[in-house]
């Protein structure tokens, strides 16, 4: 059994994977020289140079999936929590209250079932200021059994 | 224009392979595979298969992540490499990974 999730990346998404990388290795220039020397040391320095160099060049462009091999990610996939994801799909929520609000439950729930649904890679916290930002990482779900 | 496909495949809750491709065309230019396992609350390397600077090998980390020996590899899919992480899981750290 096989979940496959697919995620569409816009504008936004992508200078965003930009940016978390110039917060992780300072510039592209300084990750370039440690990744020739360093070579593998440090396997994500590796790739975020690939992906970097990538979204430098003019029509470079990335596809990011998640795949879960195990059904232990549908103990975390409860109703509720489908439903959290399908909200976040489709509308955008300035906090982590503003997604309590608008989904008549209480804060800490929330909390809980994002952080939940964090520890999966199916949506991420943005920290905006003062303000934590949740946003889905799902735009598409589907659950396949193979030989 | 390159194209890069990124695949977080989680093994297990606490066990993923990491992907990272690069696409030229259809010509895949660059693979990075990492079996990373959840230690003590952060994701830790164990072993990587790459094709860096168009050389196959595969790296082994220690309980700490540090790089600790790296061995040439032959090229093979993203598919091979999962089913070897999800047959032998963490045995592949003590395993001749040049023989699979």
């Amino acid at each position: 059994m096989r979940v496959e999730v697919a995620r569409d990346l816009g504008k936004a998404d992508l200078a965003r994977e930009v940016a978390e990388m110039e917060t992780r290795h300072g510039s592209f220039d300084g990750l370039r020289q440690r990744v020739f020397v360093e070579r593998c040391a440090d396997p994500r320095a590796v790739d975020d140079y690939v992906l970097w160099k990538a979204l430098r060049d003019e029509g470079g462009g990335l596809e990011d999936r998640t795949v879960f091999d195990t059904p232990e990610v549908f103990r975390t996939l409860t109703p509720r929590r489908v439903e959290m994801l399908e909200f976040l799909r489709h509308a955008e929520v300035a906090s982590i209250q503003d997604l309590a609000a608008k989904l008549r439950r209480d804060y800490k729930n929330t909390y809980d079932d994002l952080a939940a649904l964090k520890a999966w890679g199916l949506v991420a916290v943005l920290r905006e200021g003062k303000n934590q930002r949740p946003v889905s990482h799902v735009t598409s779900l589907r659950v396949s059994w193979e030989k | 224009m390159t194209r890069v496909v990124r695949q977080l495949i989680w093994v297990r809750r606490d066990e993923v392979l990491d992907a990272t491709e690069a696409y030229e065309g259809a010509r895949r230019a660059f693979y990075g595979y990492t079996y990373r396992t959840l230690q003590s609350g952060s994701w830790l390397p164990a072993i990587r298969w790459d094709s860096w600077e168009g050389q196959d090998h595969v790296d082994r980390y220690d309980e700490s992540g540090q790089l600790k020996d790296r061995l040439p590899w032959r090229d093979r899919p993203l598919a091979d490499v999962l089913k070897l992480v999800k047959t032998f899981r963490r045995n592949l750290l003590t395993m001749d990974l040049s023989e699979l």
